[in-house]
């Protein structure tokens, strides 16, 4: 092999590749070590709420039309005199990183970074009646439906 | 790979004077010259690049690797990565809310006759006792929990999925049933992955 055929860059990679590895090689004893954790959660509490029907009317459907339609609600709410029927899922979703360095035997300090985040969601209906059964107000919302990494950020 | 580039230059040059004759005299020998040393160069990097590539490093001592090795490393290392990852563990796991009231006893309900010591009698005591201005709701409930949870060593995924069995007697102040709903979702709680 000529002189000629002698490169520079060759060192360069010897460099570069000895820092990659050795970062690999720390990257992966933290990880065995338990130093490096992620950790993803979803709870789900309810079953989905369906929208509000059209042949809902203020004023004139009675309490045993929404209760063959919604089912059982999750919660009862007496208002002085007008009761209100409640029904919601709950969605929740969590994420937690944490890394940290194990050097409290040398420096009596353990340096660790962790970050959490979390958001829950509902979907809801609730549907108010008078003392005689009848509607007088309902309301529904989809929380699920909004997006995950924008409304946390909102 | 500067040299060798200067002689396929040089040689580049020779030819463009050969050809397009502006000296009017062909140097012919140059040109073979070059023509040899570049046969040379080619083979020397053709070696190069065919065999695995050992550039001694005397300051360093390390060494560069042909391609081929660093590919079967990269494929080595992916699997010992993925080993590690997959030795961790899953656990599913079940929780229940019970009361004891039976779904098929709502067939004997009858909404304007039923008492709520009927209710009682049939299902138990409720779950819940919800005071109304005209009478009372009673609220029958259980849940169950199905829960995922995968831990690898660096990741873990934990899923919940709780799903409720209800059961509401709205009772007038003559203690008769006046309406009542029920829904029934255990039944749909399931395992998963949080995704």
């Amino acid at each position: 092999m000529g002189a000629a055929l002698r490169p520079v860059q060759p060192l360069m990679e010897c460099r570069f590749n000895r820092i990659l590895w050795a970062m690999a090689l720390l990257l992966l004893g933290q990880i065995l070590c338990g130093c490096v954790s992620f950790r993803i959660e979803m709870v789900n509490d309810g079953a989905e709420v369906q929208p509000l029907p059209q042949e809902f009317v203020v004023s004139k459907t009675t309490l045993i039309e929404v209760l063959v339609s919604y089912g059982a609600p999750a919660d009862i709410v007496d208002m002085r005199g007008h009761f209100a029927l409640y029904y919601q899922r709950a969605f929740y979703r969590g994420g937690q990183f944490s890394l940290s360095l194990p050097f409290s035997d040398v420096l009596r300090v353990s340096p660790v970074l962790g970050s959490t985040g979390n958001l829950q969601r509902h979907d809801s209906a609730v549907f108010v009646f008078t003392p005689e059964g009848v509607l007088s107000e309902m309301t529904y919302e989809k929380g699920t439906s909004q997006p995950l990494w924008k409304t946390y950020w909102k | 790979m500067t040299d060798a580039g200067n002689r396929g230059r040089q040689l580049a040059l020779g030819y463009a004077k050969a050809v397009k004759g502006r000296d009017r005299a062909i140097e012919l020998p140059e040109i073979a010259r070059l023509l040899w040393i570049c046969g040379e160069t080619e083979k020397e990097v053709y070696l190069l690049l065919k065999g695995p590539l050992t550039i001694s490093c005397k300051r360093h001592r390390c060494e560069a690797r042909g391609k081929g090795n660093m590919k079967t490393r990269c494929i080595r290392m992916g699997l010992l990565i993925i080993f590690v990852w997959l030795s961790g563990c899953a656990v599913i796991g079940r929780g229940k809310d019970f009361r004891p009231f039976d779904e098929q006893a709502l067939a004997q309900i009858k909404p304007g006759q039923t008492t709520a010591t009927e209710v009682t009698k049939w299902f138990g005591a409720p779950s819940q006792i919800v005071k109304l201005s005209n009478g009372n709701a009673y609220v029958y409930a259980r849940s169950l929990s199905k829960a995922t949870g995968v831990y690898l060593v660096f990741l873990t995924l934990v899923n919940y999925d709780t799903q409720h069995d209800r059961i509401v007697f709205f009772i007038n102040q003559n203690d008769v049933v006046t309406h009542y709903g029920s829904s029934f979702k255990t039944g749909t709680a399931a395992y998963g992955m949080p995704f």
